[in-house]
């Protein structure tokens, strides 16, 4: 088992969901059974960046033949998690009821977009 | 042909910024001409919205383009040559040339390679969202709910847009204590993105604009990434959030939300913005923000 501090291999700001395939190399390449990621210096994340470490990593059944923990997570990255690991089940919410306005030429734009309260 | 527009946009509303790129994109689609002279010398205050819609559509519209006329404050944006390019100098450079913005209300244009095997893209967002909060001393709880909404934004363009580049732009209104922030591609749209995908349904860009606002509902990809919670939940922070202005352009429709109101816009046939803009109006101090109350 081998403890990684995630932003030594990526950056203390986790972006992209490019980054979270590269970090899946890294420990593929590494050899370890077991890997503890350490997200103690994590300063900010995308929720796409999440999204996709989630789906790499701690999504079940596993797809690697490595297993990945994570430790010392900031309150508001987990929340994220959290939040990623619930939507795969739960559709999205839809707003229906939003208007929708057509225009047949410049003008009549130009003077919607004039006069309008937006 | 010669365009010469009259352009003082005030910052009283987030849309105003196209009114005038509207007005040029009709003369450009009626004139035969394959020479456009883009004249900046009536150009007086221009806002975000404005700078890159236009660069979005004169970049895509098929002519031949050439700028004159441009004022010390359109030439330091670099709207004329379509902004500063930081993966065409050294990182130190590029840093060095930000630095002398920290004390602006404004950041330059900034113009990055939108491929996603380029990793230049992540180090130059982290300087213009430094700067950008340096600049206004934004509250930390607003500064990460900031980055968050870049970070999605150039997400999409990554992942979706097939641009070679993006843009984004920046003024500050200290006085109003918010800035207005615009980022955007000229890639294939939101149609075009979603009609990559497997058993795809979106056929029109009025049906890919609504989708990825949640207008319509799109399939969940159960075994991929979900898309548009990038978009959602940006949109949440920022209206429902911090009481702020969403506008998005792609295609020939648009998108405009604030507290209040939303409503889709189909623009008349003939105009047409060949890639995607998203423009944010972000009030900066809002004592109460959390950025994590809007995630799902």
């Amino acid at each position: 088992m081998k403890t990684i501090d995630i932003t030594q291999i990526l950056s203390s700001d986790l972006k992209s969901r490019l980054r979270a395939h590269d970090l899946e190399l890294f420990i593929r390449n590494s050899g370890e059974d077991t890997v503890v990621l350490d997200f103690s210096h994590v300063k900010f994340a995308t929720r796409s960046f999440i999204d996709e470490f989630y789906n790499l990593f701690l999504k079940t059944p596993s797809v690697h033949p490595f297993k990945v923990e994570i430790t010392n997570v900031p309150e508001d990255i987990n929340t994220m998690l959290e939040a990623v690991s619930q939507t795969k089940t739960r559709a999205k919410t839809v707003s229906s009821h939003i208007p929708e306005k057509h225009f047949q030429n410049v003008d009549e734009l130009l003077e919607y977009l004039k006069t309008a309260p937006l | 042909m010669v365009i010469n527009e009259q352009i003082n946009i005030s910052d009283d509303r987030l849309v105003d910024g196209i009114i005038p790129v509207i007005n040029i994109m009709s003369q450009v689609n009626k004139s035969p001409d394959e020479s456009i002279v883009m004249d900046f010398s009536q150009t007086r205050f221009i806002s975000p919205v404005f700078a890159l819609s236009l660069i979005v559509y004169l970049s895509c519209c098929g002519k031949r383009l050439t700028y004159q006329g441009a004022n010390d404050y359109l030439e330091l944006i670099g709207l004329p040559f379509g902004g500063i390019c930081p993966d065409k100098m050294r990182k130190s450079a590029f840093l060095a040339l930000m630095e002398g913005y920290s004390k602006k209300t404004y950041i330059p244009i900034v113009s990055f390679p939108a491929c996603s095997e380029n990793d230049d893209k992540e180090a130059i967002s982290t300087v213009v969202e430094n700067i950008i909060i340096r600049q206004q001393n934004i509250p930390q709880n607003v500064a990460t709910g900031l980055k968050f909404m870049i970070e999605e934004t150039l997400d999409n363009i990554t992942e979706h847009s097939e641009s070679d580049r993006g843009f984004i732009f920046a003024q500050a209104y200290p006085q109003k204590k918010y800035l207005d922030l615009c980022i955007a591609d000229r890639g294939v749209t939101l149609l075009g993105s979603y009609q990559k995908l497997p058993d795809n349904e979106i056929t029109s860009d009025l049906e890919a604009i609504k989708a990825a606002n949640r207008g319509i509902s799109s399939k969940n990809l159960p075994t991929a990434e979900n898309r548009g919670f990038g978009i959602y939940t940006s949109k949440r922070m920022l209206v429902e959030g911090l009481n702020g202005q969403y506008l998005m352009i792609s295609g020939n429709n648009f998108y405009f939300k604030r507290q209040g109101f939303d409503s889709f816009y189909g623009l008349p046939v003939g105009l047409r913005w060949n890639g995607t803009i998203v423009a944010l109006r972000i009030p900066y101090n809002v004592s109460k923000f959390n950025y994590i109350n809007y995630i799902e």
